[in-house]
């Protein structure tokens, strides 16, 4: 079974549309859901847990309809953490505990202190003095203390310095060593999801641009850096994406279409993504 | 629902404490007018919470975690019943105490009238929170300043012939008394499905 299923997910704002998504979280697995800002990655969140009405499409989380009465219980196996939207400002970690308590049935006050300590949060002071990283770590000790099956993490790690996002991904790899947990974690940070996620999404103006493997997706595309006039000699499915620069034209391309003995280069997902995103000349 | 009521009452704790102080210096002074603001302030504890709610933009993370829309709706709404419950038995336990004390028998009129302001109070509350959850605190607090301003130029404007009406025996006030209570049980209950209405439509 699935932990996520979006099929044709459509959602119509003034001036924004998220078209027609769908895309597959299997359990056991971390998605990672990347694109820029305003690309539609918060939308996609609140589709997935009901908390906005979708225009079309449909939506199943742990097995369940998301529009369904007994998604209210599918919640309890899913531990949320947005990004900007906290618990109330003047409550502080022990209070914040204490409110959990009665809203998760299977609130663990053992494991929430734990983390408490792991994350060196500390347990007095008001959430409003807390500073952007604490406040991260907070919510997230929240979400990893009800025994959750699937975390939900939106741009959980932006903004961070890279001391607590390493502690941060690090509880994330723990975490699924469980094989029926699951994550999904949106981020513009490509380099935290190409550490963490086995499997990329990539939303570009409200459409999904791809959804793959990661592994495949640096096996599938290289970068090859030549002139022009050598690209042009390329069939039109072998370039994904090319950009002009002083120096010749570097091209995003299919690694098995490219001509035998073109010398090609192994790429990171960032550098997918940015061709993906804003790269082309010929996209 | 016990989570978003505690999460409620944290919020409110410090306030919480000033209000208690408040109340029992209020309840001491004999004046029913004094009482009244106690419980008008009360019934506006909910706005608070809402207040600090949008700030941190709770409602967005509330509606992710096992409560529903209409949870968050109902819990100010309790909020706000528990806030002018106990401040009603506040105002009504220090005047008995004080009746005690000075030998002063504790007259219907003083338990009626705190009672009668209490319903007035959920009155208040009742057309008060849909005006918050449609419109958020910032502009919700303009509708219920007007609204202040309205129900104290009727009370003022109706005082008089309401008293007339008791004096002449034409209302008793146990009538008035159960009239009040079934306004302010009608109201309440429009109120709280008016909110839940507007609240499941909000984009939060």
């Amino acid at each position: 079974m699935n932990a996520i299923e979006l099929n044709s997910v459509t959602k119509r704002y003034d001036g924004f549309q998220l078209d027609k998504v769908s895309f597959t979280l299997p359990r056991g697995a971390i998605l990672g859901l990347v694109g820029e800002n305003g690309a539609g990655k918060s939308t996609t969140i609140k589709l997935i847990m009901n908390a906005i009405r979708r225009d079309g499409g449909a939506i199943r989380v742990l097995g369940e309809d998301n529009t369904s009465e007994a998604f209210r219980a599918v919640k309890e196996d899913i531990g949320i953490v947005l990004d900007e939207a906290y618990f109330p400002e003047v409550l502080n970690a022990v209070q914040v505990g204490a409110v959990m308590k009665q809203t998760y049935r299977r609130w663990d006050n053992n494991v929430y202190q734990n983390h408490l300590k792991l994350l060196d949060i500390p347990q007095k002071k008001v959430f409003r003095e807390f500073s952007r990283g604490m406040k991260m770590k907070l919510a997230l000790a929240v979400a990893l203390s009800h025994q959750p099956k699937l975390l939900i993490l939106d741009e959980a790690t932006s903004g961070l310095d890279p001391m607590v996002r390493d502690e941060i991904l690090t509880l994330f790899n723990n975490f699924t060593r469980n094989e029926e947990h699951s994550i999904l974690l949106s981020s513009h940070i490509v380099s935290d999801l190409e550490k963490v996620c086995d499997y990329i999404a990539f939303l570009h103006e409200g459409k999904l641009v791809l959804c793959e493997e990661k592994d495949r997706l640096l096996e599938e595309y290289a970068i090859v850096k030549t002139s022009q006039s050598v690209l042009d000699q390329l069939s039109a499915d072998t370039i994904i994406s090319t950009k002009s620069g002083p120096y010749g034209v570097e091209a995003l391309v299919k690694r098995e279409r490219a001509p035998h003995g073109m010398q090609t280069e192994f790429t990171t997902l960032e550098t997918i993504i940015l061709f993906l995103a804003k790269g082309g000349d010929r996209a | 629902m016990k989570g978003l009521l505690l999460k409620d009452f944290y919020t409110l704790l410090k306030q919480l404490k000033l209000y208690l102080v408040f109340i029992i210096i209020l309840s001491v002074i004999p004046s029913m007018n004094l009482t009244s603001i106690g419980i008008v302030y009360a019934a506006m504890l909910p706005i608070t919470v809402i207040a600090f709610d949008e700030r941190s933009k709770w409602d967005q993370l509330a509606v992710m975690m096992p409560y529903t829309r209409s949870d968050l709706v109902f819990s100010k709404f309790l909020v706000g019943y528990i806030g002018v419950a106990v401040t009603c038995f506040i105002a009504l336990g220090i005047q008995t105490v004080i009746g005690a004390i000075t030998g002063q028998g504790f007259t219907t009129e003083q338990v009626l009238a705190v009672i009668l302001t209490s319903f007035a109070g959920l009155i208040l509350l009742a057309i008060n929170l849909p005006f918050m959850f449609w419109l958020g605190v910032e502009r919700g607090r303009i509708v219920f300043m007007v609204l202040i301003a309205g129900t104290i130029f009727l009370g003022m404007m109706s005082a008089d012939s309401a008293k007339q009406i008791i004096e002449q025996n034409t209302i008793t006030p146990w009538i008035l008394l159960l009239i009040s209570a079934a306004s302010a049980a009608i109201i309440n209950v429009a109120s709280v499905l008016i909110s839940y209405r507007v609240y499941q439509k909000k984009s939060v």
